[in-house]
């Protein structure tokens, strides 16, 4: 009798393999201080214009946590919070105004702590207050909606959509385009990808949203990580070239070891 | 001067927001009726489950969102009309807070015919969670629901006394999920459990799920009001879907207009002044 | 005691287990790590949704009363913060009484809630028509075969695409069919390659979410 479960083998390895690589990724850069040189997505690059926008016109830049619960959306709302926290510290150094709107009951705590805590390490705690954290609503359309007359009223210079979006995300970018404010999504559902190519002007795509920490800290580990995520883009590549060879042979060996 | 003004004044968002109203309307207001051509996914789809044999049990993940309904209403009254035309065991649960009181909506249009509840059909309720919880009514229904939506022991429904889990099943169909749903159909049933997938969607995921088609692990899927206006078409049940085809094909027109006018004027701003 | 509690080696020991135990249940399988699977993902997803439910709708409530007393709203803003926290008592108070299914619940949600819901979604044409018009514009090489691609499946998706030229049936569907494949699959790809290295980054307690 198999330890593991039949037709999971392949997986485990595959995991195994790419874990590995990314652990190698980051000894490589942490021990051996091979620190890879990283381009960095003009999303990120654009984060720190935008404060310096919000801070030149007086107005406050809008940063939306995403839809959906933690625990449906961990990983996602993980690397938004990462970004949220660059970016709220940016805030904070700069003097913007900064508001967060989130439709999520468990990330509305998980997102004024990450902001509080940038403030207070700015030495800009007086700044943060209980409206810079809000909690709009957890259905969907009300928070839309909610979000068009927020936008409205405070008269937004800076979007900033990274993370689980849903159907709101297309209606929450064209209003705040047409209050006048550039927005900066990222999105890696696919479902929401052209949303973002349209509506933005700066936007992560796929895996460039969960390395969205590492852009934004530049730490040697960070970038490690980085780098062990692009070996395995490249043994995923070689195993597609070699199954499209295989396959057009007429062999279905890989095939067959895939579902081992 | 003044005439640049008054544009500048009123907005191009304000010209467009009307021509989209104005579009949207008249088709609904004198509908022209076009033909709709039905696509390999949707008769994919239809075919799958006209070929069912008699008595196979059915499992049906009612993933509706009451804001994004109507893109999937059509396909999903249309899915549950031929579904419970055709001598099959049904088994639907929920995964939003919606579900209940949409399903409701829709079951007004469903023929029962001689289908007995209990026997041949059973709703479970809501529950709660993501794709951990596809994963674990995959394995084990019973650890998940109790007992059905008005309350009865699970183990009192003479539908469910054989059935547990994925394999008991000869097909997961996800209906009206604003997204991702098929995806955990597709992780947690067919991939370890070789279940096939279908769907019922809305036009955002369509495009997400042709890698999944392709590859066989989704058997047929539809497309937003089109794809219910198709399978409308294949169960000969018009419905909301066959009405607003026309309103999507006039609004596709003014989008596209919309494009080369913005185009135009583009390549005019662009041309050097003489 | 509360320096274990605030520090971050609980949370990732926390991480830690439940990685294992839903990473051991799907690769080794066997009874216990099942139920142990559920009782994790399916009966904490659901009390974790339930609390958040409530804390969410009282952290409304506190926001809305907050708008109400200062001093700068309007009266019509006082009036609207204090009329949306006093439907949602009777909202609650109507559902849990006389349950979900009852006649004056069912009219609630049907003529006032879901065409609500309903009516901003379909905002969404709108903006799709005031986003065609912004930003299909062939200002470079990509741009143009986003714009042509855009329209391609634009009228493969209308019914009357085919009533003006049938190839924009077959155009349309191998730019999805195909085009779209590719791009998905290999976006796709990446995605979960990212996704498992950001576990790694949060199993390390490196990503900053967890604070300094």
């Amino acid at each position: 009798m198999s330890v593991i479960v039949s037709g999971r083998i392949s997986q485990l390895l595959f995991l195994l393999v790419y874990s590995l690589l990314v652990i190698y990724g980051i000894y490589r850069s942490v021990v051996q201080k091979k620190i890879p040189h990283i381009r960095q997505p003009a999303a990120i690059k654009a984060l720190e214009e935008a404060v310096g926008r919000c801070v030149e016109m007086g107005k406050p830049m809008l940063f939306q946590t995403g839809i959906g619960d933690v625990s449906t959306e961990g990983v996602t709302h993980m690397a938004m919070l990462s970004v949220l926290g660059y970016t709220s510290k940016l805030a904070a150094q700069k003097d913007a105004k900064f508001i967060v709107s989130t439709p999520s009951p468990t990330l509305f705590p998980m997102a004024e702590a990450i902001t509080r805590e940038a403030y207070v390490a700015a030495g800009k705690a007086d700044k943060f207050s209980v409206d810079t954290v809000r909690y709009l609503s957890d259905q969907q359309m009300a928070y839309c909606s909610a979000v068009m007359q927020l936008v409205k009223e405070e008269k937004i210079a800076a979007n900033v959509q990274i993370g689980f979006f849903q159907a709101e995300n297309l209606i929450t970018l064209e209003a705040a385009k047409d209050a006048g404010a550039i927005n900066i999504g990222g999105a890696y559902r696919m479902l929401r990808i052209p949303d973002m190519a349209i509506g933005c002007d700066f936007f992560l795509i796929g895996e460039e949203v969960f390395a969205a920490g590492a852009f934004c800290s530049q730490e040697p580990f960070q970038l490690g990580s980085l780098l062990g995520q692009d070996m395995n883009k490249w043994i995923a590549l070689a195993i597609i070239i070699l199954g499209t060879v295989l396959t057009a042979l007429g062999s279905n060996v890989l095939i067959q070891a895939l579902r081992m | 001067m003044r005439k640049t003004a008054t544009l500048q004044k009123i907005g191009y968002r304000k010209i467009i927001y009307l021509l989209v109203l104005l579009s949207a309307t008249i088709p609904m207001l004198y509908p022209i009726g076009l033909p709709v051509i039905v696509t390999k996914q949707t008769q994919d789809l239809y075919e799958y489950i006209e070929k069912l044999p008699s008595g196979s049990n059915v499992a049906i993940e009612f993933a509706a969102y009451a804001g994004m309904y109507p893109d999937a209403q059509a396909a999903t009254r249309a899915g549950l009309i031929h579904l419970f035309r055709r001598p099959l065991n049904i088994v639907l649960w929920h995964t939003t807070a919606d579900g209940p009181m949409l399903l409701s909506g829709e079951m007004k249009y469903v023929k029962m015919g001689n289908r007995v509840y209990g026997k041949d059909h059973v709703f479970l309720p809501y529950v709660a969670g993501s794709e951990a919880t596809t994963a674990a009514l995959g394995t084990n229904i019973r650890g998940v629901f109790k007992s059905d939506s008005y309350g009865t022991p699970i183990d009192q429904i003479p539908l469910m006394k054989d059935i547990n889990k994925a394999e008991d099943f000869a097909v997961i169909l996800v209906m009206a999920s604003a997204g991702g749903n098929e995806e955990w159909a597709v992780r947690q049933w067919m991939i370890p459990h070789h279940i096939p997938v279908g769907a019922y969607t809305i036009s955002i995921t369509y495009p997400m799920l042709i890698p999944y088609w392709r590859a066989g692990s989704v058997i047929g899927m539809t497309n937003g009001v089109r794809g219910g206006a198709e399978y409308e078409a294949l169960i000969g049940s018009p419905g909301p879907g066959l009405r607003r085809t026309d309103v999507m094909s006039s609004v596709s027109l003014l989008y596209v207009a919309l494009i080369v006018v913005a185009n135009v004027e583009m390549m005019r701003e662009k041309r050097p002044k003489q | 005691m509360s320096k274990t509690l605030k520090g971050k080696e609980l949370p990732i020991l926390v991480m830690w287990i439940v990685v294992l135990i839903v990473f051991s249940s799907y690769f080794f399988g066997g009874s216990t790590l099942e139920s142990a699977f559920k009782t994790l993902t399916v009966d904490w997803a659901i009390i974790i949704t339930n609390i958040a439910i409530v804390v969410g709708s009282l952290a409304l409530m506190q926001r809305s009363i907050t708008l109400a007393r200062r001093e700068k709203s309007d009266k019509v803003d006082r009036f609207m913060q204090i009329w949306t926290v006093v439907l949602a008592v009777i909202l609650f108070i109507i559902g849990t009484t006389l349950g979900i299914k009852s006649n004056i619940y069912s009219w609630i949600y049907n003529y006032i809630l879901l065409p609500s819901w309903q009516t901003v979604y379909t905002l969404i044409i709108f903006f799709m028509a005031t986003a065609s018009y912004r930003a299909y514009r062939a200002n470079n090489k990509y741009a143009v075969v986003l714009l042509i691609s855009g329209v391609l499946v634009l009228m493969r998706n209308a019914p009357v695409g085919a009533s003006i030229w049938s190839g924009f049936q077959d155009i349309g569907s191998w730019v999805l069919d195909v085009v779209n494949l590719s791009g998905s699959r290999a976006i796709m790809i990446g995605a979960m390659i990212g996704a498992i290295s950001l576990l790694i980054k949060i199993l390390t307690g490196r990503e900053k979410i967890l604070g300094e």
